[in-house]
């Protein structure tokens, strides 16, 4: 059996990415007897908070089943020395993304509230300068066009630029989640789940990495099943879980969906670049469903988080607040900068449109260059980390009817 | 009310049936007892009734002796251990003598013992008594010798323990002579400069006492002081003791300096080894008595201490002188010492930074303290791994015990307290530093719970391994820390864990200071790992069953400093009862010798656990004395004597026979 290293300060270290008191914790087990996700075959979350407490570092980065956990805030509520297990997971993971994290920013955005705004007002400064320095190019503010030309360039140079970032940046952070937990034994799981895996086929592993990638995508991406759990459920509006992610997670895939076209395909493949479609267009009705269902679904997560209706809402991570006001932000600048576009079109000598735009383009940039190092990240890592454990329990079953 | 002469009287028994609430009547047919009794022609009355040990019973047998003049009563009842004194005290106030009773057990011996036969039950209920009746109808009236007592107690050890009872004594006008092996007063107490909950030095705190106990004139205090020899008996001891020279006579100028120039450099023993001394010395500055003291072993005599002193107050060649005292009663307060872990022992003796819990408490005392770094050995100390139960809880098979010594299986109590109390001194000093707890269990008990919830505060990291698996401490130096310790966290489930660590402070438990020569000299019993045993551990706590000992503190079991106190004052208080009387009542039941039969071939002299028996020069020959005093009335002596010479009072030859002649009276061999 390998020996676990054990990292002296962890916990401190933790500690310092959310609001919980794990040093308060005697190991009683209450919260992995009330955690839905405890069963016979693994228990939760007790032995990960166990891992923090004595510093054991990698299998604590290495564990899968940090992401299984929704934050129903049950163990929170029982435990009985007020240790917050449920927001001791919840910075667990946030450690998680900082270290999954290449650049490392993370590190330095989940421990520094200071740091973290200023940043946002700094490149929210810089973006406006930027992207009016590149347009103050052209005589500015009589000739510039919003829906072509130079304007058009920038903004669109500036998100492929931003895209191949953050695609490179998610792809290391993918390969990451993959090297840390893939492989990794569950460490929740008793010893008698451990099968020896080594006897299925390398066919039949991927014949069940394939169907489990599906599943997974299925229930836990596009239908967010998980949430359906009674126990996170909750009872109204504000309370439900599901929904406002639902919406904010289509909202978003719509609104990325319609952008992806209008470039490639219309301005790229049939080249009507600068030609601004009517209102009615399939593309802007999509394109106003993704809005309303963003705003729809985040206006739902900030009343929801200020109103705190039960123990799931109790802390919000500054990050966290920044990521559903940052959402909030995109859709309703969307809205406005889809007007703007049209009042420019009635009437070019309007220069208000102009700002609105800029401000809806800073937002979304802001957003998109620091999904990588915040709460957005979770897109990336819980879905592959589900991906991963279910896979394995797979493999685990499978190994063990043979 | 004078006692009746009975000897003379046919006897005339009375015998009392008890129900115990059902507890002997639901099995034993008492009625049938009573009636089947009182067809013996020497019983003159027998009844059964409800609670014998009542007003109303008692009244009855009080009652039932004047009416018909019984002048033998058998109470039919419990355990004799629970009401034996009862019914003696009943029968003596009536006027007869006290041992003209006799409680026979049908109850724990019978009744419960037998609750599924009742009539077989019922029929041994009927042996019993009769067998009571025909040893009792042959007892002579006995009378209890009596002994003057010397008002004087003796106390061993100048620790907390012996301070506190000899105040507590001296409070109740009993002179005291207090002994101390040691030249300096204060013990143990001393070499903790934090005590919790205060935070007080130790050696304030000792010092408090120690002023009390100089002033009382009441005490005696004999530093270098050793118990060498004692002869005699609860009441009356003669001890011889034995008293080492100071060295140091006179309160001179230059004893500093003298300490400074002694050429002799030797472990210092106050700090547990970690430190250096002299062979002048003094443990710390305000140690009493404020002389510093010659250790003899280590002085070679080269005198140029006495350069220092212009040849004044210090006497390199004096005389060690014996004394005896008389006292009536002992107090064992000779304390304990750390359990000093095997050499290899969790890497013990092979690295200077594995150290023991009292040393790294005098390294915390020692430390420079504006040091913002603890630095041990040169090394800056970021991590520390705490083991406990090291020489505590020890299991056969996974520890190692001592050469010539048995495992220390049992709890030190203390340990775990006092390592989180430390941690959490250490967290306080030195905020950086991290901290492992391994632990098998942790008994932080009553308020201690809060250096347990301060260092869970603290982030001290609680490992738990398993009873059987000795966490393995590796000596590695690389960039994590000098050790290494492998270890198995049941917490964790049951994963091997590596603990990285600078220093590594073993937990280690208490042990009874090594005092056979005085267990000898007092034949005080001992229990496991050697500390003094108590009568009983909830009736006699602080007693020994040697009688007229009289234990405090941790000579008895591991104890902390404030239930030391308790320990020492309850001792005092018990060896006041018997030092406030003029003289000492002894039990009856003892064994005498028939000097014209004995022989003194001293096989009695070996069986007797008590040292109640000696050889003596008596009508032209060597016999066996026995001291009344000391017999225990074991009868162990009474079947080796090959001439039958020795007899014990109220039990002898005769007497048991007939005993058991009645029990069978009627009953054919099978």
């Amino acid at each position: 059996m390998s020996v676990i290293e054990l990292k002296p300060g962890l916990i401190e270290e933790i500690q310092k990415y959310g609001a919980f008191d794990i040093s308060a914790c005697f190991n009683c087990g209450n919260c992995t007897a009330v955690c839905p996700l405890s069963n016979n075959a693994s228990s939760f979350p007790r032995p990960l908070i166990r891992l923090a407490q004595v510093g054991a570092k990698e299998e604590l980065l290495k564990s899968k089943e940090l992401w299984l956990c929704y934050y129903c805030g049950e163990c929170s509520e029982t435990c009985p020395r007020q240790a917050e297990p449920g927001e001791f997971m919840a910075a667990a993971r946030r450690y998680a993304i900082a270290h999954y994290d290449p650049t490392k920013v993370s590190t330095i955005f989940y421990k520094s509230k200071i740091f973290f705004i200023s940043l946002l007002i700094i490149l929210a400064a810089l973006f406006t300068y930027v992207g009016n320095w590149i347009n103050i190019a052209r005589p500015f503010p009589e000739d510039y066009e919003i829906a072509g030309g130079w304007f058009y360039e920038t903004i669109h140079w500036v998100g492929i630029g931003l895209g191949i970032f953050i695609g490179l940046i998610a792809l290391i952070e993918i390969i990451n989640i993959y090297r840390y937990t893939a492989k990794h034994d569950e460490y929740t799981m008793p010893e008698d789940y451990k099968t020896d895996t080594s006897k299925l086929s390398t066919g039949k592993k991927f014949s069940i990495a394939f169907n489990t990638f599906f599943s997974v995508l299925w229930n836990e991406v596009m239908l967010q099943k998980r949430f359906q759990d009674p126990d996170i459920k909750g009872k109204d509006v504000f309370e439900n879980r599901r929904y406002p992610h639902l919406f904010i997670f289509w909202g978003f895939i719509l609104l990325f969906a319609v952008t992806s076209f209008n470039f490639l395909v219309k301005d790229t493949l049939l080249g009507l670049k600068g030609v601004l479609w009517p209102w009615y267009y399939p593309t802007h009705i999509v394109g106003y469903v993704g809005g309303a269902l963003l705003v729809i679904g985040s206006t739902v997560m900030i009343i929801g988080r200020l109103k705190k209706p039960n123990k799931y809402f109790k802390n919000t991570h500054f990050t966290d607040w920044a990521f559903i006001i940052y959402m909030w932000l995109a859709g309703v600048t969307g809205f406005l900068a889809t007007i703007a576009v049209f009042m420019y079109q009635s009437n070019p000598s309007l220069t208000w449109p102009y700002w609105l735009v800029i401000a809806h383009v800073v937002v979304v940039a802001e957003l998109l260059l620091l999904a990588p190092f915040t709460k957005f990240a979770h897109a990336i890592y819980r879905p592959f980390a589900l991906w991963f454990y279910e896979t394995k329990k797979r493999y685990h079953e499978e190994a063990s009817k043979e | 009310m004078s006692q009746r002469t009975q000897e003379n009287e046919e006897p005339r028994v009375g015998v009392f049936v008890c129900h115990c609430g059902g507890n002997i009547s639901d099995v034993v047919d008492v009625e049938k007892v009573a009636k089947t009794i009182s067809k013996d022609p020497r019983v003159k009355y027998a009844t059964h009734f409800m609670f014998m040990c009542s007003d109303p019973g008692q009244n009855m047998v009080a009652e039932k002796i004047k009416e018909l003049k019984l002048n033998r009563v058998i109470v039919a009842a419990c355990s004799p251990k629970l009401h034996e004194l009862t019914f003696r005290k009943v029968v003596a106030k009536s006027g007869l003598n006290p041992y003209f009773y006799e409680h026979v057990n049908i109850r724990e011996q019978d009744s419960w013992v037998h609750s599924h036969e009742p009539e077989k039950a019922t029929e041994k209920a009927i042996r019993l008594i009769e067998g009571a009746i025909e040893r009792l109808t042959r007892q002579n009236p006995l009378k209890p010798g009596k002994k003057k007592t010397v008002p004087h107690a003796l106390v061993i050890g100048g620790g907390v323990a012996g301070l506190t009872a000899a105040l507590e004594l001296a409070r109740r006008d009993i002179p005291v002579t207090l002994v101390e092996k040691s030249p300096f007063l204060g013990g143990r107490v001393t070499q903790i400069d934090n005590i919790y909950p205060t935070g007080e030095d130790g050696k304030d705190l000792v010092d408090d006492l120690i002023q009390k106990v100089l002033k009382n004139d009441l005490i005696t205090v004999r530093t270098n002081t050793e118990v060498v020899d004692a002869s005699g008996s609860i009441g009356d001891y003669q001890v011889t003791l034995k008293i080492t020279p100071r060295g140091v006579e006179e309160d001179v100028e230059g004893l500093d300096k003298a300490i400074e120039i002694c050429p002799i450099s030797v472990d210092n023993e106050f700090d547990y080894g970690t430190t250096k001394r002299k062979a002048i010395y003094k443990p710390y500055p305000k140690a009493v008595p404020n002389l510093p003291a010659i250790d003899w072993n280590t002085c070679t005599r080269c005198g140029e201490c006495l350069k220092a002193t212009n040849n004044k107050g210090i006497n390199l060649n004096p005389e060690f002188k014996e004394d005896t005292i008389r006292v009536g009663a002992v107090v064992m307060a000779t304390g304990f010492k750390p359990y000093e872990p095997l050499p290899g022992e969790y890497g013990y003796g092979e690295d200077p930074n594995v150290i023991t819990l009292p040393q790294l408490i005098r390294i915390m005392e020692n430390m420079d303290p504006n040091s913002k770094e603890f630095i041990y050995n040169g090394r800056k100390i970021k991590k520390i791994a705490f083991i406990h139960c090291v020489g505590s809880r020890q299991i056969e098979g996974v520890h190692t015990p001592k050469e010539g010594k048995e495992l220390n299986t049992y709890c030190s109590r203390v340990c775990c307290s006092t390592t989180l109390w430390a941690a959490n001194r250490l967290k306080k000093r030195f905020p950086d530093i991290h901290m492992f707890d391994l632990y098998r269990d942790i008994r932080t008990y009553q308020f201690y719970e809060d250096i347990y919830e301060e260092a869970s505060r603290n982030n001290v990291v609680f490992v738990k391994f398993p009873d059987e698996e000795i966490p393995q401490v590796k000596i590695v130096k690389d960039d994590k820390g000098l050790f290494r310790i492998e270890t198995t966290d049941i917490l964790l489930r049951g994963k091997t864990v590596a603990v990285p660590a600078d220093l590594v402070v073993l937990a280690v438990g208490i042990e009874p200071n090594p005092i056979r020569d005085l267990i000898e000299i007092f034949s005080i019993p001992y229990g496991s790992g050697g500390f003094l045993l108590e009568g009983h551990p909830k009736l006699r706590p602080v007693e020994s069953s040697m009688e007229g000992i009289f234990l405090a503190g941790t000579a008895q079991a591991p104890m902390s400093i404030q239930e030391t106190i308790i320990a020492a004052t309850a001792a005092a208080g018990k060896a006041a009862t018997i030092l406030t009387k003029p003289e000492i009542e002894l039990s009856p039941f003892v064994a005498s010798v028939n000097l014209d039969k004995c022989e003194g071939t001293g096989r009695c002299v070996q069986e007797c656990e008590y040292n109640a028996i000696e050889l003596k020069e008596a009508n032209g020959g060597k016999k066996a004395v026995i001291d009344p005093s000391l017999c225990a009335g074991c009868g162990a002596c009474v079947p080796v004597c090959p001439n039958r010479a020795i007899t014990l009072e109220g039990y002898d030859i005769d007497q048991i026979l007939a005993q058991v002649e009645g029990m069978l009276k009627g009953v054919k061999a099978e």
